[in-house]
């Protein structure tokens, strides 16, 4: 039989993935020895042996960067790896350091022009530990400022949604990019502290909790953007806004980022954090109520009143409950005159407050009326045990219990889901059942348009609203607005979603914009164009079809992007899709989607064909032959078939009663597993 | 046509000399500059796999893109494409288009190689001599657009006669297509689209070009003329200088011009209602949230640039309204980056390709 030219049988080995990294990758298998890659953008990197960066040919402000640095000792390896490409890097110490053992991951990308650095911490003893590490920077030349990603000259810490560190190169160094460490997810808000000198050099602090035994990842990044001589705030935040960690993360297994102590994804991919804060308007809820009376006044002790409403424009006055109320803000604070109720349900209006009899008592007994409120935060819920007859407590609001849509006015509201969701995507419009909804999420930034709808298959899609929407809501009647105006919601199925989503069971597509579609490719075949020719492959056949040229993509009006396909029954192929969109069938669409839109298509089960299986049974009576030739042939056809093979031969290893046949199979599988 | 043909010498017929330069074939060029190669005045260029550009003169008859007679005349250059022996042609009134392309008879006459006959299934690449009248087509198309796979560029007989139906950040936005300057989609993992209004405004919108009864299936840019189509593709979308014009710039990069509907806007100054005229106000830029602390009510404050002054204030509306043209937009606060509201003496508009 001819194979085709475009045909390459690979070990599988190759193509096992990288522990961390996403699938398909190869792993670092080769010896490191340092020498500059250069990014998209034309920047070079000098990795040392260790993972630091040292200076380069390039124009830079890299003096020495990225160095690792604990108990007052460097990070050091002693034979780093690196896949055949050169882009991934692997860096293990050759012992534990203080119970600690580290491995470094450095992933060059490419196409984001930025470095991407996994410290993976693995914690070797049998009690917990608190690791200190800091990551040190020396700059070639003292920068002309250095900032935080939103642009705020710092001085001794990030703060708020900081995330990241920005060298600005001098006035005479104009050659030079910017030098830009990413260190945190923006969800993670708590203040780091930084160590800078002279703007030459500086140093992140960061102390990681590892429990006994465990393992715990460290995601950061650094790139060099071009930024103007005198960029203002909003441009460098412009300039950081494609390295987001959000977006470098995700060339990495969601088991990696689930080890990741930076990225504030544990337990809450969807901000629930952000719905169900620790702090209402700067305050956390104590044992007591509390009220803030303008600056630096805060009382503790109990609220009280005979009657609170809220005016809401459009809706009839509502009453206040005090169990279900956490905070409330007065015309104090919003200064317009204005007030804001937060409930514990994740719930917050606005409108004018009518309060009788409003008064606070202070934990001494003294009584204060309250005639202009600021703000008033209410004692913590009382933790409920169980019921005597051994009934659950009714859950705390940590997560939400309804539907809730929050309004650009910043408004929350509880709704009642009726019929469906209809929202428009780049491919048309889309019916949502409520039930399929998890949560539909903001833009993160400028470079993303339209907000990220996840349902409950796995599948994200961009979305924007349009038309009039009306909505039943559990306080506030019927509401009717433009569908426009929302910008999130939440729902109780993005508590409970685990965390390993992202490889789903069922055929997926994964697209730009952070999109993918759980959904069948229904096309009889999909041809790959590849310079000896079209090669037809069936969809099924293929256990992926990833793009290649994603770091060298191709120009407008250029050849058609490139895609590797990996083949069930072994195999890989390569070639171009010319432009034939693929037609993908999912839950509420039928949309065909175009080859600059893909980036990977997966089968993560292989589909059965009639006349495969056949084959495969036929196979397996093979192994039991009288001709050992036979035998031979049929494990060596099976072998090759590898997955696609897999479910048979565990079938027919039940049922077979002949003994070579057993054995065949048992030996098959094992080597399966090996692989 | 099927008569045998041969590629006139055009220097002699037109008066054309090499040293002067036709008109440009935009798209040709540059797919020639990546190829190593440059269109002659005097020569057609032939190249095979494995060869260099060697010149000479090729002649053809019975030529067919996709079973349409094509002119000789009418083709600037062909490239094989890997698909089923298929090709792209470019023409000499600017478009690119590929197909199947057959011919009766083929060659391609040289002083290296003397008469070589060529087989449709294998072309090479061939670069025909350039024409005066290259890149000037007539009647002149009212539009270009390029379309997906392979850069097919298409001269467009008219602008469609309805709306632009784009769905953006505000909602679902009808615009005639007569206001349409041009349309790009922008790399792909922007997945969005950026249309540029005749009145200098820009929106980044998902078009619905199914409508709009395009002859494409994906739309990677279209313009109303080659030179335009081409730039679009040339340069990047972001570098927005300050508009020249009132406009009002959105967060996610939309720049709308045109003016503010209220003669005058109620604010809210630390406690305080003031009313401030529209004439007052010569630019709003909204005040990042502090978001660190969570330590301001929801909602949007933006610092007002009066004559001379700078104040930090609240809308006391839920929505600006906006005019343009015969349209007014309602749009919300918190979707607002900035508003310029007189003109400045910045003498660029908004740098658009």
């Amino acid at each position: 039989m001819k194979i085709p030219r475009c045909i390459f049988l690979m070990p599988a080995m190759i193509w096992l993935a990288s522990l961390g990294l996403a699938a398909e990758r190869p792993q670092p298998s080769v010896p490191y020895s340092p020498s500059a890659v250069t990014d998209r953008a034309g920047n070079e990197w000098m990795i040392e042996q260790n993972g630091a960066l040292q200076r380069s040919g390039t124009p830079s402000m890299i003096g020495n960067c990225m160095a690792l640095q604990f108990a007052n000792q460097q990070f050091y390896t002693q034979q780093p790896l690196c896949t055949p490409d050169g882009l991934e890097m692997l860096m293990s110490s050759p012992q534990a350091m203080g119970g600690v053992r580290i491995t470094r991951r450095i992933l060059v990308l490419e196409r984001e022009a930025a470095l991407l650095y996994v410290e993976e911490l693995q914690n070797t003893t049998q009690r917990n530990l608190i690791f200190d590490l800091e990551l040190r920077h020396h700059l070639n030349n003292q920068a002309r400022e250095i900032t935080s990603n939103l642009g705020r000259p710092i001085k001794d810490s990030l703060e708020g949604r900081e995330v990241g560190i920005v060298a600005l190169p001098a006035e005479g160094d104009k050659e030079a990019p910017a030098l830009v460490f990413i260190l945190r997810a923006a969800g993670i808000t708590t203040p780091q502290k930084l160590r800078l000198q002279n703007k030459y050099q500086l140093a992140v602090p960061i102390s990681v909790k590892i429990p006994a035994g465990e393992t715990c990842t460290l995601i950061h990044a650094v790139a060099q953007p071009k930024l103007k001589e005198k960029a203002d705030a909003k441009e460098i935040a412009r300039a950081c806004a494609p390295y987001a960690l959000e977006k470098l993360v995700r060339h990495l297994r969601r088991s990696t980022l689930k080890l990741a102590v930076n990225l504030g994804l544990s337990g809450d991919a969807f901000g629930l954090a952000d719905w169900f804060p620790q702090h209402y308007w700067g305050l956390a809820p104590a044992t007591s109520d509390l009220l803030a009376m303008g600056p630096g006044t805060l009382l503790s002790g109990q609220a009280t009143w005979q009657g609170l409403k809220l005016h809401r424009s459009g809706s009839s006055a509502i009453e206040l409950e005090a169990s279900a109320l956490a905070a409330l803000a007065g015309p104090v604070f919003t200064r317009d005159g204005s007030a804001w109720a937060w409930l514990r349900d994740g719930q917050r209006w606005q409108g004018q407050l009518e309060a009788q009899g409003l008064r606070f008592t202070l934990n001494t007994g003294t009584e204060i009326p309250i005639a202009d409120l600021d703000r008033l935060v209410t004692a913590k819920p009382a933790t409920a045990l169980p019921t005597a007859a051994g009934e659950k407590p009714p859950a705390t609001a940590a997560q939400p219990t309804h539907i809730l849509v929050e309004l650009l006015s910043g408004e929350r509201i509880a709704i009642q889901p009726q019929g469906s969701l209809g929202l428009e995507t780049s491919w048309g419009p889309l019916q949502v059942a409520w039930a399929d909804l998890v949560a539909l999420q903001e833009p993160a930034g400028p470079e993303d348009f339209g907000g990220l709808l996840s349902l409950r298959d796995g599948t994200r899609i961009r979305v924007l609203g349009a038309g009039t929407l009306v909505l039943q809501t559990l306080h506030l009647g019927q509401l009717e607005l433009p569908a426009s105006a929302i910008r999130r919601i939440v729902t109780p199925q993005a508590a409970k979603l685990p965390l390993d989503d992202d490889e789903p069971t069922a055929s997926y597509l994964e697209l730009t914009g952070g999109q993918r579609l759980v959904g069948r490719v229904t096309a009889d075949s999909i041809t790959l164009h590849s310079s000896a020719g079209p090669l037809r492959l069936s969809p099924p056949s293929l256990r992926s079809l990833r793009r290649v040229d994603e770091t060298n993509p191709q120009p407008p009006g250029g050849a058609g992007e490139i895609f590797q396909a990996i083949l069930w029954g072994g195999g890989t192929a390569q070639g171009s899709l010319d432009g034939t969109r693929l037609r993908v069938d999912g839950t509420g669409y039928s949309w065909q989607i175009a080859p600059r839109q893909i980036l990977r298509l997966v089968n993560p089960v292989p589909v059965a064909d009639p006349a495969l299986l056949r084959r495969i049974a036929s196979l397996v009576q093979d192994l039991g032959h009288p001709s050992w030739a036979t035998r031979e042939a049929a494990s060596a056809a099976l072998r090759e078939l590898g997955p696609l093979a897999k479910w048979s031969l565990r079938e027919a290893r039940q049922t077979s009663t002949d003994a070579e046949i057993q054995r065949r199979l048992e030996e098959l599988l094992q080597q399966q597993e090996e692989e | 046509m099927t008569g045998a043909i041969l590629a006139e010498e055009p220097k002699l017929k037109d008066g054309f000399d090499s040293a002067q330069m036709p008109p440009r074939l935009i798209l040709l060029d540059q797919v020639s500059v990546r190829m190593k190669a440059r269109r002659l005045a005097e020569a057609d260029q032939w190249l095979l796999e494995g060869t260099s550009w060697v010149e000479g003169t090729w002649r053809a008859s019975g030529l067919q893109l996709d079973g349409r007679a094509l002119e000789l005349e009418e083709i600037a250059a062909i490239f094989p494409l890997r698909a089923d022996a298929q090709a792209r042609v470019f023409f000499q009134d600017g478009q690119v288009r590929r197909g199947r392309l057959t011919w009766e008879r083929a060659e391609f006459e040289s002083r290296q190689f003397g008469l070589v006959k060529l087989r449709p299934e294998a072309p090479g690449s061939l670069i025909l001599r350039a024409r005066k009248m290259d890149a000037l087509p007539d009647p002149r198309p009212a539009a270009w657009m390029m379309d997906e796979p392979e850069g097919q560029v298409l001269a467009l007989p008219a602008v469609p006669a309805d709306a632009l139906e784009c769905l953006t950040c505000l909602g679902r936005l009808e615009l005639p297509w007569a206001q349409v300057q041009s349309l790009r989609a922008l790399p792909p993992e922007r997945l969005v689209h950026e249309v540029c209004l005749q009145d200098g405004s820009r929106l980044l919108a998902w078009p619905r070009l199914e409508k709009a009864g395009l002859p494409a299936e994906s739309c990677l840019a279209w313009a109303r003329s080659i030179e335009k189509l081409h730039a679009l593709l040339e340069v990047e979308a972001d570098g927005l200088e300050p508009p020249s014009a009132p406009a009002v710039l959105l967060t996610d990069g939309s720049l709308i011009t045109g003016e503010m509907q209220a003669e005058s806007m109620t604010w809210i100054v630390d406690g305080a209602e003031l009313r401030l005229s529209r004439e007052a106000l010569s630019r709003l830029t909204q005040v990042p949230p502090d978001q660190s602390k969570e330590v301001t009510p929801p909602g949007a404050s933006f610092t007002l640039h009066t004559q001379g002054q700078e104040l930090v204030a609240r809308p006391a509306s839920p929505h600006l309204g906006w005019r343009r043209g015969g349209q007014i937009l309602a749009i919300p606060w918190s979707r607002i980056e900035s508003v310029w509201n007189t003109e400045t003496s910045s003498p660029s508009a908004p740098s658009r390709p």
